[in-house]
């Protein structure tokens, strides 16, 4: 069977990750994935929050039983990371407060060497530490990128016992992969315009064809998806960023990759008309580093999806790309095949009715002496007490996919979610326009408590997912009239 | 309402309906012959328990389609509603079980009695509570069919295992 193999360089890419997480999380996509971010800034607060519910995510899917209902399947059914840990997400560089000179052996280099370097790099650039990522300097990020991905590279290529380490995991995994029948799927994330992603994109292909598949049969079909400018933040001081030299950035990025083979079999090339602000402030890096969510970043992950499925034909490339005037579902790439709509406004439901209702009953124990609680604790072995730290990660993970959703329904023209921000129930049949129900609470509940037995499901948490999957779906199914259902 | 204090009134009931036509007897009046009361009392108990049937169940329909959960509810308050309303269908059968029998007292006297006399005479007895509690019986019994048999939240509310 082909692997899926999903590498995110940056905040960007962590962005485009997290809207990954929720296509998967809805079965949207359905195929197993491994995942991974690069970015040198750990504390970055984009990648924080994608890795905080990869994690939540990890957690979840340990408990949750494939369905053998092919129909509606639970939701976190997906396997991401399978077989591996919850710090296989993110690859932490492992010498931040090193100086770029010392990392590059810049003493160590002959005269000649020293001086093109000179020519290349300031005094400054040669101090530079990568606490805080690379700060949008691309020409300092793709030789230590580089430099990196080489010898991580160079290390799975040689198959050696040594130190485990999610990098090295992860192309262990993609070369194990290129060698089974089925071959495998790379698909790379990252901007054109910014310092981590624009130095990561052109890394990798060459470096995965020259050293880690070196002498060995290829059967690796390798996309990008560039995602171009679609955010700004306001002017900061003279060293900072400055997201008006973004599309001059991106105009020279795409310039260079017009002219030269970027060795991927695929480009999908992402981006919007406007350039909302997606941060209040000028952030260099760190925790605060928090944009808002964008449906770019959907149309990401949505491209992934579309690579997973529809892989590109053998030989040659191309570069794929799409647009509309509004963003509304059904202009939405990929959205029929992928069910998109039923799928991620099901998701929706199923997360206001746990965050909002369910999950805070349970905390108190209200659920006890409920019909449903009754088929649940029917086999043994199979408890809710309500406490479970699995239902914190359950709560937290739909807490953040609501705020997900409400950012990308702020953007002007995104027609997408219409979640309210009232606290009542009857916001369970606003995720989106054009639901009518007079008590959806009650209708999601009572489809909840007349759930059967779901045999697979060998845990509480697992039973009350694929149940409350099923409420969810059906309830959705019946208030959302005319959806086009693929 | 628990469903446990539910099934003890319906209990309750039916061992009054029992006792009640043992050792209860019909009011005798000197002009009237009692083979007449008994037989009105006979026809009111069949009566009885078709108020019950029809009040049960169409109140059992009808709470399926208006007793909703509400957020912050716990199973056992939700249920414990479904059964008040299953309680209150009883105590409504009884009520228009005695109606019933007071217009057909009233519409049907005994000779030579007048319709009031006829009421008066019907109502002096036992036995016309123990018309009433089979009415009420058999509505509480008949209300927790529906509820039971449909698919919906409150099924499992007064009738937990069949």
């Amino acid at each position: 069977m082909t692997q899926n193999f999903v590498m995110a360089f940056g905040g960007t890419g962590a962005r485009c990750v997290e809207a990954l997480t929720y296509l998967a999380a809805s079965n949207a996509v359905q195929a197993p994935l491994h995942l991974l971010i690069v970015d040198p800034d750990e504390t970055n607060g984009n990648v924080g929050e994608a890795l905080k519910q990869l994690r939540r995510y990890h957690t979840i899917q340990e408990q949750v039983r494939p369905s053998t209902d092919a129909e509606t399947p639970p939701f976190f059914s997906t396997r991401l990371n399978t077989d591996l840990g919850s710090d296989s997400y993110f690859w932490a560089n492992p010498s931040p407060n090193v100086e770029f000179g010392s990392l590059i052996n810049y003493a160590a280099h002959d005269a000649d060497a020293r001086a093109l370097l000179d020519l290349l790099y300031d005094k400054e650039d040669m101090r530079l530490t990568f606490e805080k990522g690379y700060i949008g300097r691309a020409h300092i990020g793709s030789l230590d990128l580089m430099r990196t991905l080489r010898d991580q590279i160079t290390t799975a290529a040689a198959d050696e016992r040594d130190r485990p380490d999610s990098m090295l995991q992860f192309f262990r995994k993609l070369r194990a992969a290129t060698q089974q029948p089925g071959g495998a799927r790379l698909i790379v994330f990252g901007s054109v315009f910014g310092g981590t992603g624009a130095s990561g994109l052109p890394a990798v292909p060459p470096l995965l064809r020259s050293v880690l598949l070196s002498g060995l049969q290829r059967d690796l079909s390798i996309a990008c998806v560039q995602v171009t400018p679609y955010f700004s933040f306001p002017p900061g001081g003279e060293e900072d960023p400055d997201s008006a030299l973004h599309p001059l950035a991106t105009q020279a990025a795409l310039y260079h990759y017009s002219l030269t083979d970027t060795g991927y079999d695929r480009i999908y090339l992402v981006g919007a008309p406007g350039r909302e602000q997606s941060n209040r402030n000028n952030v260099v890096g760190g925790d605060a580093q928090r944009n808002m969510a964008h449906y770019v970043e959907l149309a990401a992950a949505l491209a992934a999806a579309h690579f997973f499925a529809a892989p590109p034909p053998a030989g040659g490339a191309e570069v794929m790309a799409c647009g509309a005037e509004e963003v509304r579902w059904d202009k939405l790439p990929f959205e029929k095949e992928s069910d998109l709509r039923r799928r991620l406004v099901s998701f929706g439901t199923f997360c206001l009715m746990h965050a909002r209702f369910l999950g805070p009953e349970m905390q108190e124990r209200r659920h006890i002496g409920s019909r449903w609680m009754d088929v649940l604790t029917a086999r043994e072995g199979r408890r809710l007490g309500g406490q479970e730290g699995v239902l914190r990660d359950l709560q937290d993970f739909s807490e953040r996919a609501l705020t997900w959703a409400r950012e990308l329904q702020r953007i002007d023209g995104v027609d997408l979610f219409a979640l309210p921000e009232q606290q009542s129930e009857q916001a369970l049949a606003s995720v989106a326009r054009g639901g009518t129900s007079r008590k959806p609470y009650h209708e999601i509940y009572s489809r909840l408590t007349a759930t059967p037995d779901l045999k697979q499901q060998e845990t509480g948490p697992g039973w009350y997912i694929e149940a409350l999957t099923k409420a969810s779906t059906q309830y959705s199914d019946s208030i959302y009239q005319g959806w086009g259902r693929s | 309402m628990s469903r446990k204090t539910y099934w003890v009134i319906v209990l309750i009931l039916i061992a009054f309906i029992v006792l009640g036509l043992i050792f209860f007897f019909p009011s005798q009046d000197t002009n009237v012959q009692l083979q007449e009361v008994e037989q009105y009392y006979r026809t009111q108990d069949t009566i009885a328990v078709l108020i019950g049937i029809v009040l049960g169940i169409g109140s059992g329909l009808w709470s399926i389609g208006h007793v909703y959960h509400k957020p912050g509810e716990q199973g056992r308050e939700y249920n414990a509603r479904v059964a008040m309303r299953g309680a209150l269908t009883g105590i409504l059968a009884a009520i228009v079980a005695a109606i019933v029998a007071a217009a057909f007292a009233s519409a049907a006297p005994f000779n030579p009695l007048a319709p009031i006399e006829s009421v008066i005479l019907v109502f002096t007895s036992g036995l016309m509570l123990v018309a009433m509690a089979i009415a009420a019986a058999t509505a509480m019994m008949a209300y927790a069919v529906p509820t039971r048999a449909k698919a919906w939240g409150g099924q499992y509310a007064i009738v937990k295992r069949l």
